[in-house]
């Protein structure tokens, strides 16, 4: 391993450092690297968000196809659509044109298991599942040096690949010592998996000091937590230009409006908290909330709906053209729907994440269909 | 971790520990058919992927109830439990083997001592028909989701699932062809005899390489920690520092996040911030169990010839017994298996 300039943490600097900590880490830090200044975040809901429940169109047809889940006091967005009454903010940010919608999206998969739907979605294959994630590719062949961090403890599918890609999440236990953390760090000195891992944690755990003041966030709130710590480590001072999130309770298989009252709402705080914590890099941020399928468009026995195809993606930020509905809408009458149950899938996914890549860092066109998503084909990216 | 449970609402929590007694341990070394009947049937199970809510669309209850077909059992059994996702199966399949499943739920009141909490098959909320799944046709009546789970019990596309799920746990995050395709055969040629299936598991070549190849998923970690210091070293005496202990390292027992269970590859468990929360842990074990006689108690029984010299140097030249320890506990050797 190549020697790395000295990284001073908060815990060596506590325990008074020690000779062994300037031999400790290897490689350089990722954040050193020059800055476009512009910020990408993809907030990955697990568990498929019934998008037709998000954002429902005015159909008669629809609502007479859900009578027992039919959200009521929605908000008017555009062209007949609006948006779910927990989704109070992210209405807002439509309005001020902060926010955008792409409706009728999904990635290139047809089946309905959550587990392959997630891992096509953060492979951005076309057809089989590829080993690493489409973000890992990107910070392969980015035009400029860029840097990444996912929330939570085990690094998502997405950022997954030869490139490196730090995780963060916040601490629980008491902390062991700085002087530990560099014996230790000596100790993995020849191990390819383990050294890289424990250097990042440390360069995240500095950045990462001023968490302290996150507020009271219900147990279970996911979002709460993780979507500003995840803002707030990007808009540190050399902060990483690409971050991802994820949000588990979304599979609404039964009681669906109950749960998704819980879940959006959740959500909607959240999304806020992340504006808030960028605060001017808000500006030149882009968000996406994105899912791995939509649900059925016909209500189930247990007044919930099952796994789809086309579902609803959110976008976000400063520098989102904003109050749009991105894209192609298939309509919900009985010859629209897809398998004759499903929202049809008339977008791709792709070119959601193609639009960012190339707006935010400049990926050019070949780059992005040679390197970043293998077998896109004829698939561009929408204007954001 | 096949046969995941989670307690994903309050009434699975006092039905965990009964599963794995009843329907898991009950059946590990028996065949996988009884397994699988055992583990599908239960009340936990039933509960966990809505089998108890969901009814056959035809029957009077679905139609003056509004309610009807639930198919998150039939595709977990299908998907996870046994073919697996590319195992030859349609959604048609799905659709008709819930159908099936209809019926099976827990007995309501009125209700006698015996019948409390009692498995039954109500007739009246079962869809009624022949089903037709994977090209069979199954008659109706009580047996007849039993004997989809017969079919696919023995079905060559399970033995290829088990048989890789096995593989990967065992010997490599990629399991080697030639393992896979070994115990996919014993499997089929037992007719899933789970103890032939242990035996050959244990005699595969690639299952004894010199490496260690694994790493050690949290429970591993947690476990075979307290096997060496004592489980109240490693657990604390308080269940609350248990509870931070298991949510720190990311898994807390019959809490995984999918009917998928738990990841089962090094790249899923050993981010950054991972690493960094099982330090933490392992401070606080050694902070808990001091003593050099602990740190030789990792190196010397734990891991023997496997400790290497690095590790033992380093252990050797920490500034604390505490330190010694933590640095045992956290060594590359130390964290596979």
């Amino acid at each position: 391993m190549t020697k790395r300039p000295l990284t001073l943490s908060r815990r060596m600097v506590l325990a008074g450092g020690s000779a062994l900590a300037a031999t400790a880490f290897s490689a350089r830090p990722a954040w050193a690297a020059p800055q476009t200044g512009n910020k990408l975040a993809v907030i990955i809901l697990r568990g498929a968000l019934d998008g037709l429940a998000a954002v429902p169109p005015s159909s008669s047809q629809l609502t007479s196809w859900r009578p027992n889940i039919t959200p009521t006091g929605t908000r008017p967005l555009t062209n007949g659509f609006s948006m779910h009454p927990a989704l109070e903010n992210l209405h807002a940010l439509f309005v001020s044109r902060e926010a955008s919608l792409v409706h009728a999206v999904a990635s290139p998969y047809r089946g309905r298991s959550h587990f392959v739907g997630q891992d096509l979605l953060e492979s951005g294959a076309s057809n089989d599942v590829l080993r690493d994630g489409w973000l890992n590719r990107a910070l392969q062949s980015a035009p400029v040096p860029l840097s990444a961090v996912s929330i939570g403890p085990a690094l998502p599918l997405v950022l997954r690949g030869p490139a490196e890609a730090g995780t963060w999440s916040p601490p629980v236990l008491p902390e062991a010592s700085g002087d530990t953390v560099s014996r230790l760090g000596d100790l993995y000195a020849n191990d390819p998996m383990l050294g890289p891992a424990l250097a990042q944690a440390v360069e995240l755990d500095m950045a990462a000091m001023d968490m302290s003041g996150m507020g009271d966030v219900a147990r279970g709130d996911v979002a709460g937590v993780a979507l500003p710590a995840l803002a707030r480590l990007m808009s540190a001072e050399n902060g990483p230009d690409i971050g991802v999130a994820s949000v588990g309770g979304w599979d609404s298989h039964a009681g669906q409006i109950g749960q998704l009252n819980t879940a959006l709402s959740r959500l909607d705080g959240a999304l806020m908290q992340m504006k808030q914590e960028f605060g001017p890099k808000w500006a030149r941020t882009q968000v996406a909330v994105v899912t791995e399928f939509g649900r059925t468009v016909k209500e189930n026995g247990t007044r919930g709906t099952d796994h789809g195809t086309g579902g609803v993606a959110f976008l976000l930020g400063g520098a989102i053209e904003g109050g749009k509905i991105l894209g192609d809408w298939p309509g919900v009458s009985d010859r629209d729907l897809h398998e004759g149950r499903d929202l049809a899938p008339a977008n791709d996914l792709r070119s959601v994440f193609m639009a960012m890549l190339g707006q935010q860092f400049g990926f050019s066109q070949s780059e992005l269909t040679r390197s970043v998503f293998p077998g896109v084909g004829s698939v561009r990216g929408l204007t954001l | 971790n096949h046969f995941t449970v989670a307690i994903t609402q309050p009434l699975i929590l006092p039905l965990v520990g009964p599963y794995e007694r009843e329907a898991i341990r009950e059946n590990a070394f028996g065949s996988f058919r009884d397994l699988l009947q055992a583990t599908s049937f239960h009340q936990a199970m039933l509960v966990y992927l809505d089998n108890i809510r969901s009814f056959g669309p035809n029957t009077r209850t679905a139609r003056n109830r509004g309610i009807g077909l639930n198919e998150n059992l039939a595709r977990e059994i299908l998907e996870l439990h046994t073919l697996g996702v590319n195992g030859g199966y349609t959604q048609t399949d799905v659709t008709e083997f819930a159908k099936a499943l209809t019926g099976w739920t827990i007995k309501s009141p009125p209700l006698t001592n015996r019948d409390i909490g009692a498995v039954t098959f109500e007739r009246r909320l079962h869809e009624p028909g022949t089903r037709t799944i994977l090209g069979k046709r199954i008659s109706d009546g009580e047996d007849q989701a039993s004997a989809v789970l017969d079919i696919v019990a023995v079905h060559p596309s399970t033995a290829q699932h088990i048989a890789t799920k096995l593989a990967r746990h065992f010997v490599a995050d990629d399991p080697p062809q030639v393992a896979i395709d070994t115990l996919a055969r014993t499997f089929l040629d037992s007719d899933g005899d789970l103890t032939e299936l242990a035996k050959a598991v244990i005699t595969l070549d690639a299952a004894w390489g010199e490496q260690q190849v694994k790493f050690k998923s949290p429970d591993e970690l947690l476990v075979s920690t307290a096997r060496l210091l004592g489980s109240r070293n490693v657990f604390g005496r308080n269940p609350g520092t248990a509870g931070d202990i298991f949510t720190s390292l990311g898994q807390v027992p019959f809490y995984a996040p999918s009917p998928e269970g738990w990841p089962d590859t090094a790249s899923e468990w050993a981010g950054p911030d991972a690493i960094m929360k099982r330090l933490d842990w392992a401070n606080l074990v050694a902070q808990r169990a001091p003593g050099s006689a602990r740190s030789a108690m990792v190196l010397d029984e734990g891991l023997g010839v496997l400790a290497s010299d690095a590790t033992r140097q380093a252990v050797r030249r920490a500034e604390s017994e505490v330190q010694g320890l933590t640095l045992a506990l956290m060594s590359p050797e130390f964290q596979r298996r």
